[in-house]
């Protein structure tokens, strides 16, 4: 994945691991989750497999129309999507990234699904001094 | 005129270097003098000064006299724009996720049925 900043976020998810790597790769079921509330998808269209490309269309409100575009990188059923994530269509766009789901069975039998967004800009190093990042993203909390 | 986007990949190509990141990681603990913070590198004087002026050219650093001094701050507003994607991220993937655990549980709830 590289250096760089990175997001992880870690949900768990009551189905198996089959169920849940075709959620979060077959376009007619990526359409019904994804995206932040207030966001609608207009399109999804996946060519899975590696190298094959994806492109979602979001469209927030009457105007805001945008495109995530992409490759997978890896493709390991049911435990590994890795893929490029850019986005097209926006004036001041977020930086290109690589977000890779990794995904595990529990003993129970629910997915553990371990995602980290790596994005191919540096930041300062504040995540080595914990305590500053937390007050720097409060901060940015506040101003946002 | 400057626009956002360029604005941006201005503050993301200073602190692509890693004594410029170095540079914001002391003044974020504290303003100081270019003086001050060249105890910290071993460059020279004029080395870390051309950093801080591309720093200072993206925004991220501004400068004021004080006395002899010259002190360096950072401008945590520049950088707030530039870093607003990793809490925008953080919040796309968990409310997309909060959909799919409603979506997951209600087909589980159908097919217990």
């Amino acid at each position: 994945m590289g250096n760089g900043s990175k997001v992880y976020v870690e949900r768990m998810f009551q189905c198996e691991s089959e169920a849940l790597f075709d959620w979060l790769t077959k376009p007619e079921l990526i359409a019904q989750w994804f995206g932040p509330e207030g966001f609608s998808i207009e399109k999804v269209k996946s060519t899975l497999e590696e190298g094959g490309s994806y492109q979602i269309e979001l469209r927030k409100g009457e105007n805001i129309v945008f495109e995530i575009r992409g490759k997978y990188l890896k493709l390991q059923r049911p435990q590994i999507i890795e893929f490029t994530y850019n986005y097209h269509g926006l004036e001041s766009p977020p930086p290109p990234s690589v977000v890779q789901f990794k995904i595990s069975a529990t003993e129970s039998g629910d997915s553990m699904l371990s995602m980290v967004q790596a994005f191919k800009v540096e930041t300062p190093d504040f995540a080595t001094r914990s305590k500053a990042w937390e007050y720097m993203l409060e901060r940015l909390s506040q101003l946002a | 005129m400057i626009t956002e986007t360029d604005q941006t990949d201005k503050v993301f190509s200073a602190l692509a270097d890693k004594s410029r990141r170095k540079v914001v990681e002391m003044l974020h603990q504290k303003d100081s003098s270019i003086l001050e913070l060249s105890e910290s590198f071993s460059m020279s004087f004029q080395a870390l000064s051309k950093h801080i002026k591309i720093l200072e050219s993206a925004g991220v650093v501004t400068k004021r006299k004080e006395g002899k001094f010259v002190i360096c701050s950072l401008d945590h507003e520049a950088l707030k724009k530039s870093l607003q994607w990793i809490s925008y991220h953080s919040n796309f993937w968990n409310e997309s996720f909060n959909k799919l655990d409603r979506l997951i549980k209600k087909e589980r709830g159908g097919k217990r049925k």
